[in-house]
């Protein structure tokens, strides 16, 4: 479910190819995620869910599913 | 409340080109990761020119151009945050070169990246009150003064440049917003003080102001205006990150084509970059679309321009005006 939605949110913020996000794809690595699409991709979860997220927890953020995980113990 | 108009333009840059290749001999960088991050593949630095000689010659291009009695101008007002001097002004020394009318105030602004926006308020103010018929406003920066040429974070962003307008009261429409949030942290450059004068940025929360900031400029500044961008002929953002417009462009997809984007050749210019863009806009128009001489602004048909920006400060500020 919040799977779903942060692949939404990946594919519209950093318009990279759907099919490479998987929950062990790598931000940098595979998504080719550098550091300012990072910062709109934060700022974008942060509307989306209606949280914030410092700059050290961005940091922490290597594969999809740290920012999967993040969410739900957010949420939960 | 009268309106504001510019009446007319002129730039001036240094004559040395330093590309992103040139870049990477100083720091560890290269065109592909610049390009990629910034947008910027070119910028200007000053060698015998200073933000002085820029501004001078800027002024007097836009002075030239608006063919208009000089002893009307009621006031120089300069943005910038690299002046020659710390005191005389940038703008005195425009008033003396240009053999301008002594009965003016001429001064200088410091607002940063937002100060050309902060001047224009000022502007308006003196012509909205009566108090001038014409107003010069210039935006001139010698950043490579101030810049690290050690530090690749910042070093490959910024560059020199200058640029002018008159503006005069019209019966059009003018409608601005202006913000001030006093912040050290995102960016910063110490001064007179013994210490090095150099810029520092944290990147990740200027990113984060600079969007927040350019959508919020050109969100109330339309409901100021009660417009909306189908009205607004050109958007033209400071030019501080081709990555920051295009965030801010998505919002307006239908309106993408308003925003011009000349990062790429200028870099980051800092108060100049906002009237840069406005010779270049309003200059290619009236090539064609006035019978007027090259850099008049067509009278016929003003066009509705949004300009939005945001620097240190933190400052940030949305205007509507005709040119």
């Amino acid at each position: 479910m919040t799977f779903e939605k942060v692949k939404e949110i990946i594919v519209e913020t950093i318009s990279c190819d759907e099919d490479k996000i998987t929950l062990d794809a790598s931000l940098k690595d595979d998504l080719g995620i550098d550091s300012l699409d990072a910062m709109e991709l934060s700022m974008a979860l942060e509307e989306n869910f209606s949280l914030t997220i410092d700059e050290e927890e961005l940091q922490k953020f290597v594969t999809v599913r740290n920012i999967v995980e993040f969410l739900d113990k957010q949420n939960g | 409340m009268k309106g504001l108009r510019i009446v007319s333009t002129g730039r001036a840059l240094p004559k040395t080109a330093v590309s992103n290749e040139d870049m990477s001999k100083l720091v560890d960088t290269n065109d592909e990761w610049i390009t990629a991050r910034t947008g910027i593949k070119n910028r200007y630095k000053c060698q015998d020119e200073s933000c002085v000689s820029l501004a001078i010659k800027a002024a007097g291009i836009a002075l030239e151009r608006a063919g208009i009695d000089k002893n009307e101008i009621g006031a120089v007002i300069t943005a910038t945050s690299t002046p020659d001097y710390i005191f005389p002004s940038v703008s005195c020394m425009i008033q003396k070169e240009l053999g301008l009318s002594e009965e003016i105030a001429a001064f200088d602004v410091s607002a940063a990246c937002t100060g050309f926006l902060y001047g224009l308020r000022i502007a308006h103010g003196f012509v909205n009150s009566g108090m001038s018929k014409y107003i010069l406003l210039v935006g001139s920066e010698q950043l490579s003064r101030i810049i690290d040429y050690s530090d690749r974070s910042t070093c490959i962003l910024f560059g020199d440049g200058a640029a002018a307008v008159i503006v005069k009261a019209s019966d059009g429409i003018f409608a601005q917003k202006t913000w001030t949030r006093g912040d050290l942290d995102a960016l910063s450059c110490d001064g007179v003080n013994g210490k090095e004068c150099f810029v520092h940025m944290n990147g990740h929360k200027v990113f984060r102001f600079a969007v927040t900031a350019m959508e919020q400029g050109i969100k109330e500044v339309l409901e100021k205006a009660g417009l909306t961008l189908s009205d607004i002929d050109y958007v033209v953002c400071h030019q501080a990150n081709k990555r920051i417009i295009e965030h801010v462009k998505k919002k307006y997809q239908e309106h993408a084509h308003k925003f011009h984007v000349n990062i790429d050749e200028y870099g980051n210019t800092s108060a100049a970059s906002i009237p840069i863009v406005l010779d270049e806009i309003l200059n290619e128009k009236s090539d064609t679309a006035s019978a007027g001489k090259q850099g008049e602004v067509s009278i016929a048909q003003p066009r509705k321009i949004l300009c939005v920006g945001f620097g240190a400060g933190l400052t940030w500020s949305g205007a509507v005006l005709e040119g």
